[in-house]
C-alpha cells in the first residue's frame, strides 16, 4: 500500500512532535514545517497528499495558506486546519476559503487519524 | 551644576537602557532556551508518552536510557521548570488517552512536588499557580492540601482552590458548599458549574441540603444547581425560600418554580407580591403568566388597578393574555368599533357582503358559545348547521352557495351535520345584529317613535293646516296609519277635526285588526258576499261614476258609496279595484271594506252560519260557534271594556259618565250633523 505524504505545519515543536508521532505510527510519511512561508516554497517543489496546518502561526496564518493554495496556486490539495480558538468566525473563514476539515484543540489522536483518513478517502474518490 | 545634572541623567538613561537590554536579552535567552529544550525534549516526551511495553528490546533499551537521562536532569530546578511548562502546555492541546499519559508522566517525574512547594509560598500568584498546575495535571493527592485554601483571605487563591476542590474529586462540591464562608461571585458560579459539567460520571449530590445554609450565596448557588440538575424534590424548601429577604434568592426560587411548574406555589407568589420589590414583582407576574390559570386573572386585574408603573401594568397585561389569549387588546389610537361597523355596512350596501357575512357568522358562533359553553359533538354539528342557515338571511344568490354547501355536506360521508331551522334565540340575535325586525313588538315600537314625531309636528300646525292634513289623510291613509290617527285624535282639541279623524279611522277599519266572528272581513267572507251579488251595473253609483269626469268627483261618489252603499255596490267596487287610477283603487278598497264591515254587522244579526275560518257551512251542519240572536246581542269580552268612540265623544261633550250597565242595549249611531250641531251650540255659548 502506498504511503501518503502529509505536510504538517506547526510552530510548536512539542505539538508538532506529538502530531508527527501519531501520524507516523499510523503509517503516513510526515514532513514538518514551522510556518506558511516554508510551505509556499515547499509546494513549488513537490505536492503532498494532505496538508495539516495550525491556524495561528507566525508570518503566515493557516487561513492565508489555504487562500494561497486555492486562489493563487489553484490546487485542489486537501487541507485540514487545527486551532485552539474554535470560534465560528475562524471555522467559517476556513471553510469559505476551501479548507476540507477543521480540528479544534485539545486534539485527540483518534479524532485526528479518523479525520485524516476520511479526507484522503474523499479526495481519492 | 548643570553639567552635574546632565551627567546624572545621562547615567540614569544609560542604566535604564542597559536594564531594558539586560532583561530583554534574559527573556529572549530564556525563551530560546525553552524552545531548544522543547526541541530536545519533544522526542523524549513522545517516547515516554507512546512507549509500548511490548516493543522490541532495542526500543526498550532506548526508553530506559532516556529515563535515566531525564532522572539525572531532574536534579536541575531549571530543567524541572521547563519540563513542567512543556507538559502543562501540551496538556492543553491534547485530549483523551494522551492527556492521561501526560498526567501520569507529570506525576511519575515528581513534578507535582514542585507545585506543593509553591503552595507554601507567601506570594499569592505562586500559590495560585501551584493550585492551577495541580488541578490541570489532575493530581488527586493534592486535594487535601488545596481544600485548606477554600476560605483563604486572598480571593484569587480562594477561587482557584474552589475550582480545584470541585474538579479533583466528585465529593469536592459538597465539601466546598459545606465549608465556604465567603461569597461566591456570579462568574465563579458559572465556572464551577462548567467544571462540574466536565467531570466524567459525575453524580450530583442532593443540593436541597444546602438550602438551609447560613451563607446566602451557598443557598443561591444551590438553587441554581437544583435547577441545573432538575432536582425537583426540593419544591417545599424552594417555596419556603419565596419568603426570603434576599431578592436574588427569591428570584432564583421563582425561576425554579417556573422550571418545575410548581402550581401550588401560586398562592404564595400572590401573597408575597405586595411586599416585594419591582424586580421580584415582575418575576412573580412572569411565573403567574407561565403557571397561572383563569382563576388568577382576578388577582392580575387587581394588580393592574393598583400598580401605577408601566412595566408592571404591561407585565400584567401580558400575563392575562398568556393565560387567556386576546383578553387585553390595544386601545390607544384604535378607530372606534361603531365607525368600523358603519364602514362595513357601507361596504355591504355597495356589494361587499363577505365581511358582513363573516361578522354575522362570528356573532352566530359567539351567540351559540354563550348559550352553550360546553358542547357535545352533536351540538357542535348543530352549530355548523346554524352557520349554513344564517347565510340564507342575506340574498337569494346565497341560496346557491348554500345548496352547494349542502351537497358538499351530503357528499362527505363522515359528516353528521343536519340541516335544520335556526333556533328562535339565535335567529332573533342575528336579525337584531343585521338590522332585520322580526318581532312585532319591535315594529310597533319603531312605528310609535315615528308617530311621536308626526304628533309633535301636527300639534304645532295651525287649524287650517290641520284641516288640510286631515283631508290628505282621508284620501291617502292606510291601515298602518291608524295608530298615528288615533293618537292625533286623542290630543286634538278641535272636536270637528277629532270627528273627521275618527271617521277616517273608522273607514280604515281599525276593528279588523282584532277580528271577531262578527266583524272580521276575511277574504273568504268578501268572496261569499260577492257570490250573492249580480253585476256592477246594478249599483246606482255605476252610472254616476261613468258620468263623473274628474277624479275628485269620483272620490266624492265613492265616499258617498261608503256611507250609503250596500252589497249591491260590491261588484262595482271589485271592478274599481282594477281601475287604472291608483287613488280610485285605494278609495274603492276602503269603501269596500267599510261596506263589508257594515254588512258583516248586519250579517251577524241575521245568524249567518260562519265558521271561524270564514267558510260557509252547509245547511245540515251545526255551526261551530253560536251566534247571539237579534234581541240578545252580547258584546264580546273586550267590547264590554271598550265603549264605542262615538259614545265616548258624546260623554265628553256632555260631560257625563256612562251607566254601569246598559240595560237597553240599543246601538246608537250618531251622524255628522249631530256633532256639527253640538259645535254650533258650543260656539254660541262662547
Amino acid at each position: 500500500m502506498e504511503r501518503k505524504d502529509i505536510l504538517l505545519v506547526e510552530d510548536d515543536d512539542m505539538m508538532a512532535a506529538l502530531l508527527g508521532h501519531w501520524l507516523e505510527k499510523e503509517g503516513y510519511a510526515v514532513t514538518t514545517l514551522k510556518n506558511g512561508l516554508q510551505v509556499k516554497e515547499a509546494l513549488c517543489e513537490s505536492l503532498p497528499d494532505l496538508i495539516i496546518s495550525d491556524i495561528m502561526m507566525p508570518y503566515y496564518s493557516g487561513i492565508e495558506l489555504v487562500d494561497h493554495i486555492r486562489n493563487e496556486l489553484k490546487l485542489e490539495l486537501p487541507v485540514i486546519l487545527i486551532s485552539a480558538a474554535s470560534n465560528d468566525e475562524n471555522v467559517m473563514n476556513a471553510f469559505e476559503l476551501g479548507a476540507n476539515d477543521f480540528i479544534s484543540k485539545p486534539i485527540s489522536p483518534h479524532e485526528l487519524l479518523v479525520r485524516v483518513a476520511r479526507t484522503l478517502k474523499t479526495m481519492k474518490a | 551644576m548643570l553639567w552635574d545634572l546632565t551627567l546624572l541623567f545621562s547615567v540614569l538613561g544609560a542604566l535604564y537602557f542597559l536594564g531594558i537590554f539586560y532583561f530583554r536579552n534574559k527573556i529572549s535567552f530564556r525563551s530560546k532556551r525553552l524552545v531548544d529544550k522543547k526541541k530536545e525534549l519533544a522526542p523524549v516526551i513522545s517516547n515516554f508518552l507512546f512507549h509500548d511495553p511490548s516493543a522490541p528490546i532495542v526500543e526498550k533499551k532506548e526508553y530506559v536510557e532516556l529515563k535515566i537521562n531525564i532522572r539525572n536532569e531532574l536534579g536541575n530546578p531549571a530543567f524541572r521548570k521547563i519540563l513542567t511548562e512543556i507538559l502543562v502546555d501540551l496538556q492543553k492541546d491534547v485530549a483523551g488517552e494522551t492527556r492521561e499519559r501526560l498526567n501520569e508522566l507529570y506525576y511519575d517525574l515528581n513534578l507535582h512536588l514542585d507545585a506543593y512547594k509553591k503552595l507554601n509560598s507567601w506570594r499569592w500568584e505562586v500559590v495560585s499557580q501551584g493550585i492551577l498546575e495541580l488541578t490541570q495535571m489532575k493530581v488527586v493527592d493534592a486535594y487535601s492540601f488545596i481544600t485548606k485554601f477554600i476560605n483563604d483571605k486572598r480571593s484569587t487563591i480562594r477561587k482557584q482552590a474552589e475550582i480545584a476542590t470541585v474538579s479533583l474529586r466528585a465529593e469536592g462540591i459538597a465539601h466546598f458548599l459545606d465549608t465556604t464562608r465567603y461569597s461566591i461571585s456570579e462568574w465563579q458560579q458559572l465556572k464551577l458549574i462548567e467544571t462540574l459539567r466536565t467531570i466524567e460520571h459525575f453524580r450530583p449530590p442532593n443540593f436541597k441540603a444546602w438550602l438551609i445554609s447560613s451563607n446566602r450565596d451557598v443557598v443561591l448557588f444551590s438553587l441554581r444547581l437544583i435547577k441545573h440538575y432538575n432536582q425537583n424534590d426540593a419544591i417545599t424548601a424552594i417555596i419556603e425560600l419565596l419568603k426570603h429577604k434576599d431578592d436574588r434568592i427569591k428570584t432564583e426560587a421563582i425561576n425554579c418554580i417556573k422550571e418545575f411548574c410548581v402550581i401550588k406555589a401560586i398562592p404564595i407568589l400572590k401573597a408575597i407580591y405586595w411586599k416585594t420589590s419591582e424586580i421580584i414583582k415582575i418575576e412573580i407576574l412572569d411565573a403567574i403568566a407561565t403557571l397561572g390559570s383563569e382563576d388568577d386573572i382576578e388577582f392580575l386585574q387587581k394588580v393592574a388597578k393598583k400598580e401605577s408603573g408601566f412595566i408592571l401594568k404591561n407585565k400584567v397585561a401580558m400575563a392575562i393574555n398568556d393565560i387567556a389569549p386576546d383578553t387585553v387588546l390595544p386601545t390607544k389610537d384604535i378607530i372606534p368599533q361603531n365607525k368600523l361597523s358603519f364602514e362595513a355596512e357601507e361596504q355591504s350596501v355597495f356589494g361587499d357582503e363577505s365581511a358582513l357575512k363573516e361578522e354575522v357568522k362570528q356573532i352566530a358562533d359567539s351567540e351559540t358559545n354563550t348559550v352553550e359553553p360546553e358542547l357535545t359533538e352533536e351540538e357542535v354539528g348543530e352549530i355548523e348547521v346554524y352557520e349554513v342557515d344564517t347565510e340564507t338571511i342575506f340574498t337569494a344568490n346565497e341560496k346557491e352557495t348554500r345548496s352547494v354547501d349542502e351537497n358538499v355536506a351530503e357528499d362527505t360521508t363522515e359528516s353528521t351535520f343536519e340541516i335544520g331551522p335556526v333556533p328562535e334565540e339565535l335567529d332573533e340575535s342575528i336579525n337584531a345584529e343585521i338590522g332585520l325586525l322580526t318581532d312585532l313588538a319591535q315594529e310597533e315600537e319603531i312605528e310609535s317613535l315615528q308617530n311621536k314625531g308626526f304628533e309633535k309636528a301636527y300639534s304645532e300646525m295651525e287649524v287650517e293646516e290641520k284641516d288640510k292634513f286631515v283631508d290628505a289623510m282621508h284620501d291617502t291613509a292606510s291601515q298602518s296609519d291608524i295608530p298615528l290617527l288615533e293618537e292625533i285624535m286623542e290630543d286634538e282639541p278641535n272636536s270637528e277635526l277629532r270627528f273627521r279623524i275618527f271617521k277616517i279611522i273608522k273607514s280604515l277599519g281599525r276593528n279588523t285588526e282584532k277580528p271577531t266572528i262578527e266583524t272580521a272581513p276575511d277574504k273568504e267572507i268578501i268572496e261569499n258576499h260577492t257570490q250573492f251579488e249580480g253585476t256592477p251595473k246594478e249599483s246606482i253609483f255605476h252610472d254616476l261614476l261613468d258620468y263623473a269626469s274628474d277624479l275628485e268627483s269620483k272620490i266624492i261618489l265613492l265616499e258617498q258609496m261608503a256611507e250609503l252603499g250596500d252589497e249591491k255596490e260590491l261588484p262595482l267596487l271589485f271592478m274599481l279595484l282594477d281601475d287604472e287610477d291608483a287613488i280610485i283603487q285605494k278609495k274603492a278598497e276602503k269603501t269596500k271594506s267599510i261596506i263589508l264591515l257594515r254588512l258583516n254587522g248586519e250579517g251577524s244579526e241575521k245568524s249567518i252560519p260562519i265558521e271561524s275560518n270564514g267558510d260557509m257551512l252547509k245547511e245540515d251542519e251545526k255551526p261551530m260557534q253560536t251566534v247571539a240572536p237579534e234581541n240578545e246581542i252580547v258584546p264580546l269580552e273586550h267590547q264590554k271594556e271598550l265603549l264605542p268612540l262615538e259614545l265616548c265623544f258624546l260623554y265628553d261633550e256632555l260631560d257625563i259618565s256612562p251607566p254601569e250597565e246598559d240595560h237597553l242595549r240599543i246601538d246608537f249611531d250618531f251622524t255628522e250633523e249631530f256633532y256639527q250641531a253640538q259645535q254650533r251650540r258650543a260656539a254660541i255659548k262662547e
